[in-house]
């Protein structure tokens, strides 16, 4: 492969597809959808909600539950679930159902009057607790105190509880989930509809047969594939930086980023040579890419076995599930090399199947 | 990777193209039979025939776009298969289709491939200023007429300086200027010595510029000499009798009368001869065959066939 040669088409292409409003609609849609999602998603909640469960059924129990709304309206607004028994607490917090579960025996607020150190309080609280959850388990000993009429001071005994399962909204929030969403939006409208029209007008005009006389296949193809994979960086790194979301573990962030678009450049290569026509591709690219599209955000949805395949089956899911964990300081998700393996395997059938059209081409 | 040394011909000058027992087959159809020929360098070899006789695939071969199934072929004495890039680098093609980016100027339009064969800097600017169109160098190529994209083509086809210029259908939907014009191009290009393979259905283009033709038909060569042999050879034969004198001239006399005079005829030819020493003669044209009455000829059928079954399908 000539480095000058390949050099010279992508400078070209870089600056003479853009020119072309197909293209450019193409690239820019999605970046203001990002932001439009930015912008009317806010950042916080005014007032930030939380699930508490209260278990138990007595009189101690009721006050408590009656009593802690009030204690927190002014940082809070609670919402009280009861619970009999503290193992169904626990998996209530575990399946992400509520924030904090308290076990208030019977007779603990009798137990925890007078002076000496009170019984602990058991409660539960999720391995990353929210905002919410930390003030509730902050917020509670003031209240227990206050009912016991004994002076500020009594302890909670908290465990943490290993989340079965956590859903992508919950744990990023709107915003940052619907600007992931319009990344990997952008990423699948520059692979399969943006590069895939620079290389059918080229079909289509023609002019990729001057160029096959001058440079090889490979450069050629390599030199449309680059045009794709930068275009798909530039316009993520807008969309992230105009909206400021927080990416916690940047290198997994773009892994999946990376990933996706290497993977639909490759699928949206070989499209151009089904199609051979940049308007036809116009037209009819949406077609293919909407589905592709649904996966990333099916993400979020807590569904049947047939969503989860399809989810871990698209390149376009696998890139959602990376970068949102790639958003979070832990995973939501895992599997980075399942993730792997189904981007190397829609990019490359898109490349091979372009290779062998070239290869037959005699290029 | 060393590049493999140019073939030789037998008689110690190198062909700038060679082509023996050619063949291309997709599937059942075979699109060129076995055909062979030789070009020297700096002549203008042209190559006709009716739409599907080969000629395309002919030219798809020899600039090494598309691998022939069978026969061997070299351009400026590279293989076109075990040495095509070395092929490559010393021939290029001006294609009938005028496949220039439209959105880029005429200048980077030729920067771009001037750059893709690594030619000197200067390069552009000089092939836009000898095709005539340096005044539009900084357009947009989709604001030129057809004749300059044309003129640009050609401007492309030598940035590299090649040995061998494959032209197709050159001046196929130009204005009678435009062709003109690129015809002077070519006749200037051979006589720098750089060595021209023509297509083209214009059998009065052929005539004029091409020292030798080749006649295909059907994927074989069925005729290949200079137009004037071939011409001699159908003029000597049956003509046919739309043509019963064998030589003849028509002679527009003085008075505005045209007379029609058989050459092998020793009366004709003496008064042909009275006519000249009385000065009565103000023009005199032979009534020799043109090439597209060789080609009827030979191949049994007209060119103009193609362009109707062209029509119709337009249709």
């Amino acid at each position: 492969m000539n480095l000058q040669r390949l050099w010279t088409i992508l400078r070209k292409d870089l600056v003479d597809a853009i020119r072309d409003g197909r293209v450019l609609a193409v690239i820019l849609i999605p970046i203001a959808l990002g932001v439009f999602y930015g912008l009317i998603y806010p950042d916080e909640e005014p007032r930030p909600t939380a699930t508490v469960v209260v278990v138990g059924s007595s009189a101690d129990a009721d006050r408590i539950a009656t009593t802690l709304p009030r204690d927190v309206s002014r940082a809070l607004e609670l919402k009280i679930e009861r619970a009999s028994d503290a193992a169904e607490a626990k998996t209530t917090v575990a399946d992400d159902d509520a924030d904090i579960a308290v076990v208030v025996p019977d007779g603990y607020l009798a137990a925890a009057s007078g002076n000496g150190a009170p019984p602990p309080l058991q409660a539960f609280i999720g391995t990353q607790p929210s905002p919410s959850a930390q003030a509730v388990a902050n917020l509670l000993p003031a209240t227990v105190d206050r009912l016991a009429e004994r002076p500020p001071g009594s302890a909670l005994a908290v465990e943490t509880v290993e989340p079965v399962s956590q859903s992508a909204f919950d744990a990023l929030g709107m915003r940052t989930f619907f600007v992931i969403a319009a990344v990997v939006m952008l990423l699948g409208f520059i692979g399969m509809l943006a590069t895939p029209i620079i290389l059918a007008e080229e079909i289509e005009k023609r002019t990729i047969e001057a160029l096959l006389l001058a440079a090889r296949g490979s450069e050629v193809l390599t030199a449309k594939a680059l045009v794709g994979l930068i275009y798909s960086a530039v316009a993520s790194a807008i969309t992230i930086l105009a909206t400021g979301i927080t990416i916690e573990r940047p290198g997994l962030f773009l892994l999946g980023a990376a990933g996706l678009a290497i993977s639909v450049v490759g699928l949206g290569l070989g499209m151009a040579y089904l199609f051979r026509s940049a308007d036809k591709l116009n037209t009819w690219g949406w077609v293919l890419l909407m589905p592709l599209l649904i996966p990333a955000f099916l993400v979020s949805v807590d569904g049947s076995q047939v969503v989860d395949i399809i989810v871990q089956a698209t390149p376009t899911g696998q890139g959602m599930r990376l970068m949102v964990d790639g958003a979070l300081s832990s995973d939501v998700f895992g599997g980075v090399g399942l993730a792997l393996a189904v981007f190397v395997v829609w990019g490359g059938g898109g490349m091979l199947v372009l290779g062998r059209l070239l290869q037959t081409r005699g290029s | 990777m060393h590049d493999p040394p140019p073939a030789e011909h037998p008689t110690g000058v190198t062909p700038a193209v060679h082509v023996d027992g050619l063949l291309k087959r997709y599937g059942e159809v075979e699109a060129v039979r076995g055909i062979s020929f030789s070009v020297p360098p700096g002549e203008v070899f042209g190559l006709l025939g009716h739409n599907g006789a080969g000629k395309t695939t002919t030219i798809r071969m020899l600039t090494g776009r598309t691998p022939p199934t069978g026969g061997t072929a070299s351009v400026g004495g590279h293989d076109i298969v075990t040495a095509r890039e070395q092929a490559r680098s010393v021939l290029n093609l001006v294609f009938e289709d005028q496949n220039l980016y439209g959105r880029l100027t005429g200048r980077d339009n030729l920067k771009l491939f001037g750059d893709l064969y690594g030619a000197p800097a200067d390069r552009t600017d000089e092939l836009l200023e000898r095709v005539g169109i340096a005044d539009a160098a900084k357009r947009k190529v989709k604001t030129y007429s057809t004749g300059m994209k044309q003129r640009l083509l050609l401007a492309r086809g030598l940035i590299n300086d090649p040995q061998v210029l494959f032209l197709d259908e050159p001046t196929r939907g130009l204005d009678p200027v435009s062709a003109r014009n690129l015809r002077g191009i070519v006749r200037e290009l051979r006589d720098g010595g750089t060595t021209v393979v023509l297509t083209t259905h214009d059998m009065v283009e052929a005539d004029e510029l091409c020292d030798r033709v080749a006649f295909l038909s059907d994927g074989e060569i069925i005729a290949l000499d200079t137009p004037r042999e071939l011409k001699l050879r159908v003029e000597d034969g049956d003509r046919g009798p739309a043509h019963p004198h064998r030589r003849h001239a028509r002679v527009l006399l003085a008075d505005r009368s045209e007379r029609t005079v058989a050459l092998d005829d020793p009366e004709q030819a003496a008064e042909l001869n009275r006519w000249i020493s009385d000065g009565q003669i103000l023009t005199v044209h032979s009534d020799e065959p043109s090439l597209a009455d060789v080609f009827v000829a030979l191949a049994g059928r007209s060119l103009d066939e193609d362009h109707q079954d062209e029509t119709e399908a337009g249709r």
